[in-house]
């Protein structure tokens, strides 16, 4: 996966967010630990100051207690109904006393209970109402003041707490007993205690609030003290966010219950001011990443345009436009790199024009040699062949031309000649008039330069030939040059001033180059001994008589190049160019097989391009190894072996329209085995149809049968297993060749010896190839096609070449292919026909016919591909007419596949297909299937060596409840190869 | 401790109820006041607290005692003198207040409860006592003021002496409940059998009828808590 390419802009945005996020990430940290602190300390302050106004509160209870039980204690009045409630187990006089004292203390509220100095209760009083004392303290409980200093505990009673204090009440000098008296914890006391803290109260009693100055429809704070009042111990608990505390301390209770006092604190104004700051701290830190982003925008840009300009200015240099200047904008770097851009463009520019100027002055060698640097006058020597060439008659040729028609015509030539020239790796020298020179050898020398020499010349004979048709075709009369070339030492190099030289060559070989070219005939090429020794082994010419150059003290051997060389020859021997046609076709094709760089198959287009030939070729070869024998459907033996095919397709089209698709194919028989080789002629057809694909088709011929969706797929790139599935590979009992005689016998046949099986009728071949015809419609979405064949999808490979319609009807078949989107297409099939062959047509009964054996099928089939996953799945409910059997038998048998691509080349495929055979009914009526059911699965795994090279392997599981082979694997692997 | 002591003396129709009550030595009652600290009389000048020893119930055939109105327990020097006061049914007790201070006296005991308010120096109230039992009184300003007044339905009571002896006599023969009661221990109730003349067998347990007379010489019972552990004698003859 690749990065999404980050820009500048989008890198500044990067750095300022980060820092950014960083510093307001710091921030808010340290606010929030602040935060928390605070929280924290308030919290315990607060708590501490709970229970400090509690403790206050506390004690004045205490003090109001202990004048209370002054009261009690210090005259005689409670002690004396006390004793005398006692010796007369009278409570009523005690609680008449008591309720009297109390009233007169002001103290009304006041929970009062009297109990024997071992702690039992003895009565109890509840604002001046007596009570059973069980009611306020649990039976077993005792009122207990073993540290007999008046210390404040709570008891509940009546779903009220109360503070109490106990005093023994001691009579003259005995222990009458202990008064418990309690001032209950009300709503008035804990508003009090609420206002003190400025908190919420509530006073908790074993999961219950007995009393709260919270208001009951706050539910959530209530349970949220509630909950808070569990322990032993002082809880503080932060909730919502710290914006309440509540704090639970324990009450101390005789009973063990549960009591706590809980208040809760609102926080929300302590935190109120780090709240707002953190507010600020988003706020502000949401406005710097806005600010981040629009300085990062505008920064950016004023930063990377002058560097973009830069960019398109290479651009532009690139194309080849030196001819301009990138503004400088600023004083700094850029401005720096913008004025070294320009003085390079600069530089360029002229180096660019120099150099063309320097091309156009001498050739490009030349040029390259110079601009090496080493430019230097004088030469050296060095052999080099030279070759002049010169219009003959010129003078008389250009009579009467205009100068402009003089040079158009010029130029035609020297074109042609220095293009010959340059092609063999000379150097044209110069032109003089309406001559050329041409150098081999200098600069650059080559081994073979006379041969290129000379092979020039006769390229530019050749050129100028056709010139020449093409001027008869336009009225303009011929042009003939002579050549002349020699080989020699010369002198070569710089020659000229300082300031303007010329690379050229000198020298006595040279001259008698100039002399062969004025010698040599319209059309003809001269060479010179020296030149001739060189070229005689791959150039043919014969010997002139010799001319006298002047200069030459000897008259110079010449010959004269005969243009019937082989480079130019075209031999157009058949046989020969046949078999090496066909020797390059499978060279070629071989080759690039095997490299698979192209695209399988010769593909030869007419020079209209309406015709097209395609030659295709197909070779696979499959090992298979079966479980055991006998392995149906492929060989019968439990060794292992190697079948193949090979395939030659060749089809014609013309312009799309009607196409001839042939296939010649070589293979062992039609399953797999060992047997010798056959081949046949598999399909012929012809095909008409709208080029583009849509709309009406027709096809007749001999084709695989348009009825179902495995079929086409079969043995080839687009099945990613090697044997077929299960409901095109099986043979039933029912014969082609047999006729039974009853249905029990029938329903017997399934139980017959082994080898009786291989008779049978297949259901569906996996391809069958059947003479017929079909019309067919397509369009983006459908393709119904409406066939005709010659026999039934199970008819056997011997009746597929039958002349239709000879001794039975024909079967029928429709095909629809439907696209319901993209990635799914469905498909229904059906076909009617006779399966049977008209072989057996004597033996039938009573008058029977072939046409009385009648295969129907009706198919269902979808596929789905999408990414690397394809999903097929077909369906076939099948019925077939038998004679003598009174019931059709019918069977159902579907495929579902997956194949899923992996990486690399890699694919892989599960395919699990079953055959369900319905009952017949026996004579007596009990109800058998006809055949036994069948399960195939097959797992595969394929690899693309490459575009052309498939090797794929497959293990095969086949099971079945038949008494034979129930078992029936087999390990297949195919190799095929497309050229 | 208290422990009694009883002879069985069986003279004819005279018979006699006498016993020894143990008295234990006690420091004062103390009793804290608001306006100072004041000691209870009662057990600090006394070696015993006063200590009665009567029959309970009327006794048929036995006239009641005559009706007494002329007895008093006066407040002086914030105590109550007496402290114990035995009279027969139907009398009545005035209780003149000699003291500078006020006084409350109140009782709640359910034989005969008053309350007589405060009055001054020179005052005084009076109580009738219509029922028989003990009355417990005490003072309500004065917290270490008590006293008791025994209401008797039979002339068969008397005082405990000072070395706690105590005799009974000419009690008609028949079973009576004796008690023997002071302010601190409360009452203890000892079953006597008094046979017309003789001594009388006392017996805590009275086991059957059939019971012997038996010697006793000791008897020791324990105040303060519900159970008795006690050995009885009893001579031959009761």
């Amino acid at each position: 996966m690749k990065l999404p390419f980050l820009s500048f802009r989008l890198k500044l945005f990067f750095v300022l967010a980060i820092i950014i996020t960083f510093l307001v990430g710091f921030l808010y940290l340290s606010l929030r630990f602040e935060t928390h602190r605070q929280i924290d300390r308030s919290v315990s302050a607060a708590a501490t100051q709970a229970q400090k106004a509690f403790h206050d509160v506390e004690t004045l209870w205490q003090d109001q207690l202990r004048k209370v039980s002054l009261r009690f204690t210090e005259s005689s009045r409670i002690p004396g109904a006390f004793e005398a409630a006692l010796d007369e187990e009278d409570p009523e006089v005690l609680l008449d006393a008591a309720r009297y004292e109390l009233r007169l203390a002001g103290l009304n509220d006041v929970l009062a209970v009297f109990a024997f100095p071992d702690g039992k209760p003895f009565t109890a009083m509840v604002r001046g109402e007596p009570v059973s004392w069980s009611d306020v303290l649990t039976p077993g409980e005792t009122v207990n003041g073993e540290d007999l200093e008046v210390s404040i505990r709570y008891i509940v009673y009546a779903g009220e707490l109360y503070a109490v204090s106990i005093v023994p009440l001691n009579f003259f000098g005995r222990m009458l007993g202990e008064v418990m008296l309690g001032f209950p914890v009300d709503r008035e006391v804990s508003l009090q205690l609420g206002e003190v803290l400025n908190a919420q109260v509530a006073f908790v009693v074993n999961g219950t609030s007995v009393v709260a100055t919270v208001p009951n429809s706050d539910t959530f704070l209530l349970s949220a003290m509630v909950a808070a009042s569990k322990g032993d111990q002082r809880v503080i608990q932060i909730l919502e966010g710290g914006s309440l505390a509540v704090i639970s301390d324990p009450l101390p209770t005789p009973s063990g219950e549960r009591a706590a006092r809980v208040c809760a604190l609102d926080l929300k104004e302590t935190l109120a001011p780090f709240r707002k700051i953190q507010q600020a701290l988003w706020i502000m830190g949401l406005a710097a990443m806005i600010m981040a982003l629009i300085v990062a925008t505008l920064l950016s840009r004023s930063l990377t345009s002058p560097i973009r300009n830069l960019v398109q200015a290479t651009d532009r240099v690139a194309l080849g436009d030196l001819d301009f200047e990138v503004t400088v904008t600023s004083r700094d770097e850029l401005g720096l790199l913008a004025r070294a851009f320009n003085s390079m463009v600069r530089g360029l520019s002229l180096k660019e024009r120099y150099r063309s100027l320097l091309d156009k002055v001498v050739s490009a060698e030349v040029a390259e040699e110079m601009l090496k640097g080493e430019v230097f006058l004088g030469g050296e020597t060095r052999e080099i062949t030279t070759l002049f060439a010169d219009i003959r008659g010129f003078t008389s040729l250009t009579e009467g031309m205009e100068p402009q028609e003089v040079i158009a015509m010029l130029n035609e030539v020297m074109d042609r000649e220095s293009a010959s020239v340059e092609q063999e790796g000379g150097v044209v020298d110069k032109y003089v008039g309406d001559a050329l020179m041409a150098v081999f050898g200098a600069p650059v020398a080559h081994e073979d330069d006379p041969l290129r020499a000379v092979k020039a010349a006769l390229s530019m004979q050749n050129a100028l030939s056709e010139l020449n048709e093409s001027r008869l075709q336009r009225d303009l009369p011929s042009i003939h040059v002579g050549i002349g070339v020699n080989t020699g030492e010369a002198v070569a190099g710089n020659m000229g001033s300082h300031r303007r030289l010329n690379y050229t060559v000198l020298g006595e070989s040279v001259n008698l180059a100039s002399r062969l070219c004025s010698a040599a005939g319209p059309g003809e090429i001269l060479v010179s001994e020296s030149t001739y020794r060189r070229i005689r082994k791959d150039i043919d010419a014969v010997e002139r008589e010799a001319i006298k150059v002047k200069g030459f003290t000897r008259p110079v051997p010449v010959y004269s190049v005969l243009k019937s060389s082989p480079s130019s020859r075209a031999s157009f021997n058949p046989t020969i160019l046949s078999g090496m046609i066909l020797a390059l076709v499978f060279l070629f094709s071989s080759v690039q097989g095997i490299m698979a760089q192209n695209n399988p198959g010769i593909v030869y287009t007419s020079s209209s391009g309406n015709f097209q030939l395609d030659l295709k070729g197909r070779l696979s070869l499959e090992g298979y190894l079966p479980d055991d024998s006998p392995a149906w459907l492929v060989e019968d033996t439990e060794d292992a072996f190697v079948s193949g095919r090979i395939s030659l397709y060749l089809s014609a089209d013309w312009k799309g329209w009607l196409r001839f698709q042939t296939e010649l194919r070589g293979d062992r028989s039609e399953y797999p085995s060992s047997e010798h080789i056959s081949g046949r002629f598999q399909q012929a057809y012809f095909r008409l149809s709208h080029p583009a694909g849509r709309g009406f088709y027709f096809q007749a011929g001999k084709f695989v049968s348009p009825f179902g969706a495995y079929p086409r797929r079969h043995d080839s790139v687009a099945d990613p297993l090697i044997r077929p599935p299960v409901m095109y590979d099986y043979r039933t009992m029912i014969c082609p060749g047999f006729a039974p005689p009853d249905n029990n016998k029938f329903i017997d046949w399934k139980d017959r010896p082994e080898h009786f099986r291989p008779m049978g009728a297949p259901i569906i071949w996996a391809a069958p190839y059947q003479i017929g015809a079909l019309v067919g419609f397509q369009t983006k979405r459908i393709d119904l096609k409406l066939g005709i064949m010659n026999g039934a999808p199970s008819a056997e490979p011997k009746e597929w070449n039958r002349i239709p319609w000879e001794s039975y009807s024909p079967s029928y078949v429709v095909d629809i292919l439907y696209t319901v989107s993209s990635p799914l297409k469905v498909g229904f099939s059906y076909s009617r026909g006779p399966y049977s062959t008209p072989a057996i047509e004597s033996t039938l009964p009573y008058d029977a016919t072939i046409d009385d054996y009648i295969q129907e099928i009706y198919g269902l089939n979808a596929a789905y591909a999408a990414g690397w996953t394809e999903v097929r799945a077909e369906i076939f409910w099948d019925r077939w007419e038998v004679p003598n059997v009174t019931t059709d038998p019918k069977d159902l048998s579907w495929m579902a596949e997956v194949k899923q691509k992996f990486m690399a080349g890699f694919f892989g495929a599960v395919r699990f297909g079953k055959i369900h055979f319905n009952d017949l009914k026996r004579s007596n009526g009990t109800p058998d299937p006809w055949d036994y059911d069948f399960e195939r699965l097959q797992v595969g795994l394929g690899y693309n060596l490459t575009r052309t090279l498939l090797l794929k392997t497959e293990y095969m599981w086949n099971r079945t409840d038949g008494p034979y082979d129930p078992n029936d694997n087999l390990a297949s692997v195919q190799l095929s190869w497309l050229f | 401790m208290f422990a009694v002591i009883i002879f069985c003396t069986v003279p004819l129709y005279s018979g006699s109820i006498t016993g020894t009550v143990e008295l234990s030595r006690r420091p004062a009652t103390k009793v804290q006041a608001d306006y100072g600290d004041r000691t209870s009389m009662t057990g600090k000048e006394m070696a015993s607290i006063p200590t009665v020893v009567y029959i309970q119930g009327t006794i048929p055939g036995v006239p009641a005692e005559e009706k007494r109105h002329d007895q008093s327990i006066v407040q002086k020097n914030t105590q109550f003198a007496p402290s114990l006061l035995v009279v027969p049914r139907g009398s009545s007790v005035s209780f003149p207040n000699a003291d500078d201070e006020y006084h409350n006296v109140f009782s709640y005991s359910k034989t005969r409860r008053f309350d007589l308010g405060r009055y001054p120096k020179g005052e005084s109230k009076s109580v009738s006592f219509d029922k028989p039992g003990v009355v417990k009184i005490y003072c309500e300003i004065h917290p270490w003021m008590r006293a008791a007044v025994i209401v008797v339905d039979n002339p068969y009571h008397t005082m405990v002496d000072e070395q706690g002896k105590f005799t009974i006599e000419n009690v008609p023969p028949g079973i009576y409940d004796v008690v023997i009661w002071n302010m601190d221990e409360g009452a203890r109730i000892v079953k006597a059998d008094v046979p017309a003349d003789g001594e009388v067998m006392l017996s805590e347990n009275w086991e059957g009828e059939d019971e012997p007379t038996v010697e006793i010489s000791t008897l020791h019972v324990r105040m303060a808590e519900h159970h008795s552990d006690k050995k009885q004698t009893c001579k031959s003859g009761c």
